[in-house]
């Protein structure tokens, strides 16, 4: 399989981290224009790493296999870095913190003292991530989707908290949660 | 009425979706079950709480989901509930003594579920705050 190069990773790194993208959702989340976009995910369905399905794309195993070559060997030095390893351990804290605030959200139908907890913790990992963006770049992506969907929280537009369908704080840090443990090797714990 | 499976609710609804159960293990087996056009025919079992690749069938319209492990503040009950379909949670058969252990060695576990729930018609009944039920029509 040929290698991917920089912008058919970070296109195809999309679908595999979101689960159920549209190509227009890919070019926001990534920055890239949708020509583009449309054109590497028609050369990925041509070359049977996914499909299209309804308005959605969906990476088969053999594009994610793709993607996480990438990673392999872009990540390789990073990974044996004691101090991403550190930082993956606070991660897991803030995570612990963020799920449960979620989960609160909804089942209290969108309390606005529980969706102020969420969103500083949301922000607390923005501050985070941007120590990481010096090693890798592209993460500066995740700090402007955050802040932008943070922002539309604060204007009431509550399907910007956990929506599946819309770039919600829930949706990008589940994005990058998948996208940190793709860094570091590691498969997601199924339980 | 026999209920067959029982587990945490991840969210009460009035809903109650029925279906022959399937089983999916992998990415693979979701994209052929939405390829099929089938895909509002069954109740999606799947092994556990962070099964992201279910993703795709829960956004196309799954009508329900059994997991075998996971808890409903997992990212499969944080998705459930915003897609509003009945999920019910680290289900166990209402037979057998036979439970999910954290950290355990749940092959045998997970096998029995499969093998009791996968192509029977069955329904979800959702209504009570924790407990989701697996009832057999």
């Amino acid at each position: 399989m040929t290698p991917l190069d920089d912008t058919s990773f970070l296109i195809l790194n999309a679908a595999h981290l979101n689960k159920m993208s549209k190509p227009q959702g890919i070019a926001d989340a990534t920055g890239l224009d949708r020509a583009r976009v449309d054109a590497v995910l028609s050369a990925a369905e041509q070359g049977g790493l996914g499909a299209s399905a309804g308005d959605q794309f969906l990476l088969f195993p053999d594009g994610s296999k793709t993607v996480l070559d990438y990673y392999d060997r872009t990540y390789a030095d990073l990974r044996r870095d004691p101090a991403l390893e550190a930082w993956y351990e606070r991660f897991e804290t803030l995570n612990t913190q963020f799920i449960k605030h979620v989960t609160d959200w909804q089942k209290m139908e969108g309390d606005a003292g529980v969706e102020s907890k969420l969103i500083k913790v949301a922000e607390r990992l923005c501050k985070a991530i941007d120590s990481l963006v010096p090693q890798i770049p592209r993460y500066a992506e995740y700090i402007r989707r955050f802040n932008a969907s943070i922002g539309r929280v604060d204007q009431g537009d509550k399907n910007f908290v956990c929506n599946p369908t819309s770039d919600s704080v829930h949706n990008i840090w589940f994005e990058f949660h998948e996208d940190i443990l793709s860094v570091l090797g590691r498969p997601r714990d199924t339980a | 009425m026999t209920v067959i499976a029982e587990g945490y609710n991840s969210f009460a609804t009035k809903k109650k979706p029925s279906g022959t159960v399937a089983y999916l293990p992998d990415p693979q087996s979701v994209i052929k079950l939405i390829q099929s056009g089938k895909l509002k025919d069954h109740i999606l079992l799947v092994q556990g709480g962070t099964t992201t690749f279910l993703s795709p069938a829960l956004s196309m319209g799954a009508i329900g989901v059994i997991t075998m492990s996971g808890a409903p503040e997992s990212h499969l009950g944080i998705l459930s509930r915003e897609f509003q379909i009945p999920c019910v949670m680290t289900a166990h058969l209402t037979e057998s003594g036979s439970r999910y252990v954290t950290g355990g060695d749940n092959k045998a576990h997970f096998q029995e579920v499969i093998d009791k729930l996968v192509g029977k018609k069955v329904e979800i009944d959702a209504s009570n705050d924790e407990t989701g039920k697996i009832v057999l029509v």
